[in-house]
């Protein structure tokens, strides 16, 4: 009788994952898009006294929220958890590490701070109307 | 007022001159037929202006003009530049009464506001015309025919300045649309939205309600005069789109065969219609220029007689001929000739452009009526028109009475000739009412009408107390006796305020303007008054509809939220107020909305007067105000504050906080350590401590013992190395580090891994050793201070503690390890740096003490000395047990430096130990450097 040995699957080595990348520049790509949007509606709106500031319509206030989300709530979660991936794959001697993963996350990130200045700017005005 | 109209008419065949520009005289020429110039919504849109101009002070132009690439070659000589110079000039001197004030956007991929709203008078015309000249010569011409680009910036100039008038848009271009990547579905969704409708199949269909903007345009008065130049001698990839221009102008047009129609259509009354215009050339173009400006001015094609002749009636104020060849002479009545060379003289205006002539008669007179004969060798092709001159005046009447007679008066004049009178035409003089739903009533129920002078007197009784409307009065059909010549019709508007008969209540003030409606928890509140009779009898106002005003424009949308309350007796009293004799009632009226916006609100009421016999006439009550949104500064600091804290700062203290928890030193299991008293030779070679190099040891589980399993941990001592810590900096960006510090009174050299640039002198000291975040990797030696006391050339005592993770027990793993130790070749380099540092700071402790120890008089003794020569030591005993050194140099027998490490520098920031020039023969091969970067996340060791 022979006996068959179960033998694991042969895995291959561990990679960083793109995933974070991908939600990553998903996020925003969609917040740009939203941003976009939005600004296709500003106009000069009275602000405080005399001045006139150019807002989005109030009326885009939840493509704001969406946007704000995006950037730079999303973008940061995919970079806190491509960093922690890669440096929890540290503790095993054949994972694959990502250098540019990161770098480009950061890109993103520091990207997605400008963006998300629009978006929060456009949400206190919406939310400090009288 | 003859020269105004020629003026008016001169300067749009110039403008129309400026845009396409000249090129040969008359090449390519080709006259449109003299009754194919326009298609009947294009007649309207003259119509149009021509009844706007008529009752409006101000005109304001905007000219849009194609600066694509094409018009490099149908404008060579950029002479458009000059012609539009010009046609400034006409329009600044069209009338003196009039003002106007023009514009200029350029257009090609995308829309360019050249020259913002300008008013011209004769003072400033010259200057603003070489300034319009000089804009459109510094306009480079180059890209494509973004027409969506170019109408929404035209739109947006026009909204953007206020409303004084009549407005136009002189819309210029030479080819298809174009919009941005160019691709059949961009250009066809493009067009849809301009058109308002799904038009194109290869396009997106446009935005629900949208109508396009050449209909909004339209809704606005604006009447678009858009004139396309087609020349099939310049290619045109984008020609499949040409024929959309006439619908998008127009509103209808036929496309490869099909009738296509775009916007509201067919168009409401109370718009204005659109005027597409086509030309073959540059040549042809000037001639449709010089035509449409007769018809602008007043004048009215009609066709010369077989042998050239034409009738002049007294009816007739002046006639022009729009020719295209030079060789041309009239022949008056009475036998006079004219040509071109004599006749400015003989008082005849002639305009010349893009080769082809325009030729206005002065004002005729009696002496002139009879037959008039035209020579031409073009004579097929020009055209003639004729004007009257004929011009409508509205007074501004008293308030109208709904169910009253009312009378509107006003009278025909005469513009660049005597007065006539209405008996030499024929003619209908019409009445009409534009509503604000656009609908035009039907006539007055009687006119008086002196045909002599020309004054008329409209009767019209108003069924509706509809507040503000728009009469209408016009001259239609107009033919001059006894020829018949046709002639254009014209027409006055005039605005006027219906209310009630004093046998009616009355409401007041109309509108109902409230205060303004300051954000969500505002209200804006007013009153009005309900009258009763003035007559001293009973009345009553009723509304119909509920106390439910409409709202019929707004900023916002928010229409199904508005709060409106009126005064609680009212409520009370049902839908009526009955109002005795000399009685009033005052209603309060409140409004609020809890969605706040910028911007006015129209909103109105249904009403119903009934008088005392029962007689109930309706109208509307009209209410407007103005709502606001006002901004709550703190808020919007502190929402604003929060947010970018939340967003912003909490990520980065997030991502800080979990790079600090999971950078640890890894310890993990099957981790073994050695620890042994060793002798690092002056070459940097390491032994035993009895000189048995460490590759000729057996090196196995007696020397490496396996150290207890532990978890990960960012501190870990050492009993003999010191204290390993796992680091993190500040900057969450920025990359994790692991250090050893040594013990006291000790030092530690060894294999360097990165170092923050803050810790790299420690490091270069070995009061500080960067290494890898594997403890398995790690292997340092320990080194007393006093040690490094010695001579250069001895070997120095050191502890050598060296970690390896072997997990599947093979001895040779242990040797493997041991060689590696002693390959390493960065420890005569560290140690040289290590004591050059210790003797500079042991004569920096030496020249303190020394400075304590001495009285202040001897130092000019001491100061005889350069003073940059660093101090020297006497040889007295002093405060430091340890002999004196020579300053740092290198020994001659010390290993050549190396690159990134001469003097003592630190270790390269990868981690990587530093090279030797050349391995020895007994060394394993060194792995190859990895790229490190200060933004990395942790290297590990493999």
């Amino acid at each position: 009788m022979v006996e068959t040995l179960r033998r694991r699957p042969s895995a291959a080595p561990a990679v960083a994952s793109r995933w974070p990348v991908i939600m990553g520049a998903t996020a925003f790509g969609l917040s740009l898009v939203l941003a976009v949007w939005t600004a296709t509606t500003a106009r000069m709106q009275p602000f405080v006294g005399s001045i006139d500031l150019p807002f989005a319509d109030v009326s885009t206030l939840p493509l704001s929220v969406g946007g704000y989300l995006l950037t730079p709530i999303v973008v940061f979660s995919a970079l806190i958890w491509d960093r922690l991936a890669q440096r929890l794959g540290l503790r095993d001697r054949n994972f694959g590490l990502k250098p540019r993963y990161t770098v480009a996350l950061q890109w993103l990130a520091a990207g997605g701070m400008v963006v998300a200045v629009w978006h929060v700017l456009n949400i206190a005005y919406g939310l400090s109307g009288a | 007022m003859k020269h105004t109209i020629r003026r008016w008419a001169i300067a749009l065949g110039v403008a129309g001159l400026l845009v396409t520009g000249m090129q040969a005289p008359g090449q390519g020429a080709r006259a449109a037929g003299p009754g194919d110039l326009l298609s009947t919504i294009g007649e309207r849109g003259v119509d149009d202006l021509r009844a706007c101009l008529a009752s409006s002070d101000s005109l304001q132009a905007y000219y849009l003009v194609d600066s694509s690439g094409s018009m490099k070659d149908t404008d060579r000589g950029m002479v458009r530049a000059e012609l539009l110079a010009n046609s400034l000039r006409e329009l600044a001197s069209l009338r003196e009464d009039l003002t106007v004030s023009y514009a200029v956007g350029f257009f090609s991929d995308r829309f360019t506001a050249a020259i913002p709203w300008t008013v011209v008078d004769a003072g400033s015309i010259d200057p603003e015309a070489d300034r319009l000249a000089e804009r459109v010569r510094a306009q480079p011409a180059s890209g494509g025919t973004d027409w969506r680009a170019a109408v929404a910036g035209a739109l947006g100039e026009l909204r953007a300045v206020e409303r004084a008038g009549c407005q136009t848009v002189i819309w210029l271009t030479d080819g298809g649309i174009s919009v941005g990547n160019n691709s059949p579905r961009t250009n066809a969704t493009a067009l849809n939205d301009l058109c308002g409708a799904p038009v194109h199949p290869d396009g997106a269909s446009p935005a629900g309600g949208s109508h396009g903007v050449f209909s909004e345009l339209r809704q606005n008065g604006i009447v678009v005069f858009g004139v396309m130049l087609r020349d099939e001698s310049h290619p045109d990839e984008q020609r499949q789109y040409v024929p959309y221009m006439r619908p998008l102008v127009e509103g209808e047009g036929d496309v490869n065969g099909v009738t296509v129609v775009c916007g509201e259509h067919p168009v409401p009354e109370r718009f204005a219609n659109g005027v597409y215009l086509e030309a073959t050339s540059d040549g042809d173009l000037a001639v449709v220029f010089l035509r449409l400006g007769v018809l602008v001015s007043g004048g009215t094609n009609s066709a010369f007689g077989p042998d050239g002749t034409f009738p002049v009636d007294r009816g007739v104020a002046t006639f022009s001929i729009v020719a295209t060849a030079s060789d041309w002479s009239l022949r008056s009545p009475d036998g006079t000739v004219v040509a071109a060379g004599d006749a400015a003289s003989r008082g005849f205006t002639v305009t010349t452009s893009g080769g082809a002539t325009r030729l206005t008669s002065p004002p005729l007179g009696a002496d002139d009526v009879g037959t008039w004969t035209w020579r031409s060798s073009s004579s097929a092709r020009d055209a003639l028109y004729y004007s009257s001159g004929l011009r409508l005046q509205l007074d501004q009447p008293s308030v109208f009475l709904a169910g009253a007679d009312n009378e509107l008066s006003g009278r025909v004049l005469r513009d660049g000739a005597d007065w006539v009178g209405l008996d030499a035409y024929d003619y209908r003089l019409e009445l009409a009412v534009v509503t604000p739903s656009g609908e035009i009533a039907v006539d007055a129920d009687r006119l008086d009408l002196d045909e002599e002078t020309g004054e008329f007197t409209f009767h019209y009784e108003a069924a509706d107390a509809s507040g503000l409307v728009t009469l209408q009065a016009s001259l239609q059909e107009v033919r001059s006796r006894p020829s018949g010549i046709p002639l254009a019709s014209i027409s006055a508007r005039q605005d006027v305020t219906v209310t009630l008969s004093d046998n009616y209540p009355t409401i007041s003030p109309l509108p109902v303007v409230l205060s303004d409606l300051e954000g969500a928890e505002g209200v804006a509140e007013g009153t009005f008054t309900l009258n009763s009779p003035k007559d001293g009898t009973a009345g009553a106002v009723c509304f119909p509809g509920g106390l439910a005003p409409r709202v019929d424009s707004d900023a916002g949308d928010r229409g199904a939220t508005w709060k409106w309350s009126f005064d609680p007796e009212l409520g009370q009293q049902g839908d009526c107020v009955e109002l005795a004799p000399g009685t009033e009632t005052v209603v309060s009226v409140a409004v609020s909305n809890p969605v706040a916006a910028n911007g006015d609100v129209t909103a109105h009421l249904d009403v119903e007067y009934r008088t005392a016999n029962g007689e109930t006439i309706s109208g509307t009550l009209p209410i407007t105000f103005t709502t606001t949104r006002p901004v709550n500064a703190a808020a919007f600091g502190i929402v604003a504050v929060l947010l970018l804290a939340l967003g912003l700062l909490l990520p980065l203290i997030l991502l800080w906080a979990f790079g600090w928890w999971f950078t640890r030193m890894s310890r993990g299991r099957e981790l073994l350590r050695a620890s042994l008293p060793v002798l690092v030779g002056p070459d940097g070679r390491i032994t035993t401590s009895d000189g048995t190099p460490l590759q000729s040891v057996r090196w196995g589980l007696d020397q490496f013992k396996f150290e207890s399993p532990r978890d990960d941990s960012r501190r870990f001592e050492d009993p003999e190395l010191g204290t390993f810590r796992a680091r993190v900096g500040l900057n969450p960006f920025g990359r994790p580090w692991y250090q050893l510090e040594p013990r006291e009174g000790h030092l530690v050299i060894g294999p360097s891994d990165f170092l923050p640039p803050s810790l790299r002198a420690r490091g270069t000291e070995g009061r500080l050793l960067g290494v890898k975040g594997d403890l398995g990797h790690v292997w340092a030696l320990a080194i007393r201070e006093s040690a490094l006391a010695g001579p250069r050339d001895e070997a120095i005592p050191a502890q050598l503690v060296v970690f390896v993770r072997n997990p599947t027990g093979e001895s040779a793993a242990y040797q493997d390890r041991m060689r590696a130790v002693a390959s390493y070749g960065g420890l005569t380099k560290q140690l040289a740096a290590a004591r050059d540092a210790r003797a500079a700071s042991d004569e920096r402790d030496v020249a303190k003490v020394r400075a304590r120890s001495q009285p202040p008089e001897r130092e000019p003794v001491r100061s005889s000395r350069a003073s940059d020569e660093p101090p020297r030591r006497t040889g007295a005993a002093g405060p430091s047990p340890e002999p004196p050194r020579r300053s740092v140099a290198p020994r001659a027998d010390d290993p050549p430096h190396r690159r990134g490490g001469a003097g003592g520098g630190p270790p390269s920031r990868g981690g990587e130990p530093p090279r030797r020039a050349s391995g020895g023969p007994d060394e394993p091969p060194r792995r190859p450097s990895r790229p490190g970067g200060g933004d990395e996340p942790p290297r590990r060791s493999r």
